[in-house]
């Protein structure tokens, strides 16, 4: 089992400084990290060779599955540490900033917004809104959420809408869960559509609490899908 | 622009909670299971936020547990016209627990009753793995609509839709780490920075940690250093209050400054998380007065506060 490491934000800035003063080389890795580093990029390459390009979704969400599986490999797939920010700060700026940095960064110019990937912005830290995105979209079991989010019903902007936007009392996660399998399954499959639900979900649990709604989360979400009228058996597609 | 909340239905007030007799029988208490005993934390019931930690308690290998009882002597009178749900609806009680922190929520049901219910004990034991928080939890307990109602003529201004919560009965808040220390105070070496920075970095001031938004760094590898560490026999503790001023100072201007209107209106009424960026603002410029109108009367009365404190 791996010992967690954490990175301050100060520390972080340090780091990120140096960077883009003297350039991107790998800090020098001892003990566990070295292999983590090893088995992260071994990962990246397998899903690169699968042929999805870098910058897309569906890496996202290969590597995303994947991650969370060697995550929970490694005992590391609990709460407390997901929700380390310390943890995935390190993990971006010192383990793999180069996977970071190949994902995020153009390729003639540093893209405004890099370091929020790396550790600027909580829940825009890459890796961090990886894990996330999976644990949750997680139904089932892995193959199943696979099967789910690579459904061809999804897109960047739903890891944007779904991870980044957590709302602030948290997010709850059997609601999440029922949304992104009622969505794939039962509603007209957009960008736009996916927003439009969760911006319903947003108003409507100001003044209910979805899961003391009679039926439950299952019956809550499957009357916003009706309530915006965009359930697959209403439209011709 | 200030805005103002308004409900379009009848929530559960001070008085309805007085007509129904609620009593907390049993305060909402912590425990963890441990070799099949069950240990309760000692915690300050005074405070805002309470510490949990000691005893051994390792929250990456303990469970957490909470407990509570709530009485309601005289449940008919919440219901009708004059309450806040149909005659014939089932009105419910929850416990709803958040954490942003660990970035999740949930709810705990805790029991039910109607019109014809008679003095009614509720009581709550829920007990949450290992590991499943870092940072604040927040549990509230809220009264809800179980079950709709067929409202009659005098009634159709009732809420009746299931799920629809009407307020807050009981409420507490647990920190899982650290000290409940109010900012973050580090020294971060940088032989070619300042003596002092300051990081002040949140999204959402009504709910972002304060504590982990804020960081006050001190840089030990500056030649001015000595004037500070505690450690030292150069140690002038008026500089350290100078340096605190100043960094409160930037913290709380800055603040100001990054918050949008409506986060500024949710700071000014208190409607923030507890513990947040926003509720630290809240008490320095309702409790404390602090002026935030120009940097020069924030800076004076953040300066007058420090001469207070003991360093």
């Amino acid at each position: 089992m791996i010992n967690i490491r954490e990175l301050g934000k100060q520390e972080a800035v340090v780091i990120w400084n140096n960077y883009q003063e003297n350039g991107w080389s790998l800090p020098e890795l001892n003990g566990s990290y070295l292999a983590v580093r090893s088995d992260i990029v071994s990962l990246f390459n397998s899903v690169s060779e699968k042929g999805y390009k870098v910058k897309s979704y569906e890496f996202d969400a290969e590597f995303a599955l994947c991650l969370f599986q060697y995550f929970s490999d490694q005992g590391l797939s609990n709460l407390r540490t997901a929700s380390n920010d310390g943890f995935w700060r390190y993990l971006s700026l010192v383990v793999i900033p180069d996977l970071v940095r190949t994902r995020w960064d153009k390729e003639d110019s540093i893209s405004a917004g890099l370091a929020d990937h790396f550790f600027r912005k909580p829940n825009r830290i890459w890796l961090k809104s990886l894990w996330w995105f999976v644990y949750l979209s997680f139904n089932t079991d892995l193959n199943t959420t696979r099967e789910i989010l690579l459904s061809g019903s999804f897109s960047t902007d739903t890891i944007l809408n779904f991870v980044e936007r957590s709302g602030r009392d948290g997010t709850n996660v059997d609601l999440y869960r029922s949304i992104i399998r009622l969505y794939s399954k039962e509603a007209v499959c957009s960008d736009h559509n996916f927003r439009k639900i969760m911006k319903m979900n947003t108003v409507k649990s100001q003044v209910i609490e979805p899961m003391l709604v009679v039926g439950g989360l299952e019956a809550y979400v499957q009357g916003i899908i009706d309530e915006l009228g965009i359930r697959k058996s209403d439209k011709h597609e | 622009m200030r805005t103002k909340e308004f409900s379009l239905f009848p929530l559960l007030g001070e008085k309805q909670i007085q007509q129904i007799g609620f009593r907390i029988q049993r305060e909402l208490s912590f425990f963890y299971n441990r070799s099949g005993d069950r240990e309760f934390f000692n915690v300050d019931r005074s405070a805002g936020i309470k510490a949990l930690g000691g005893s051994g308690w390792d929250p990456d290998e303990d469970d957490f547990g909470i407990t509570a009882s709530y009485l309601i002597k005289n449940p008919i009178l919440i219901f009708g016209p004059r309450g806040i749900a149909c005659r014939n609806a089932t009105l419910g009680l929850a416990l709803i627990w958040k954490s942003q922190d660990s970035r999740q929520r949930g709810v705990v049901p805790i029991g039910e009753f109607t019109r014809d219910s008679t003095e009614k004990v509720f009581e709550i034991c829920h007990t949450f793995p290992k590991s499943s928080f870092r940072g604040r939890l927040t549990m509230d307990v809220v009264m809800y609509l179980k079950c709709a109602g067929s409202p009659g003529e005098d009634e159709t201004h009732l809420s009746n839709i299931p799920g629809t919560i009407f307020g807050t009965l009981d409420s507490s808040c647990v920190l899982f780490d650290g000290t409940g220390a109010i900012f973050q105070f580090n020294e971060v070496a940088d032989k070619n920075g300042l003596l002092w920075s300051v990081i002040c970095d949140f999204d959402d001031a009504t709910c972002d940690s304060f504590y982990d938004s804020v960081e006050i760094d001190i840089n030990p590898l500056h030649p001015n250093y000595k004037y500070l560490s505690r450690t030292s026999t150069s140690r002038e503790p008026e500089m350290l209050r100078e340096v605190l001023s100043s960094a409160m100072t930037t913290v709380v201007l800055s603040i100001r400054h990054k918050c949008s209107d409506l986060e500024w209106s949710s700071i000014e009424s208190g409607k923030v998380e507890k513990g947040s960026v926003g509720d630290m603002m809240h008490y320095l410029v309702n409790k404390l007065n602090v002026d935030t109108s120009s940097p020069e009367k924030c800076s004076e009365c953040i300066r007058r506060i420090m001469e207070k404190v003991a360093l």
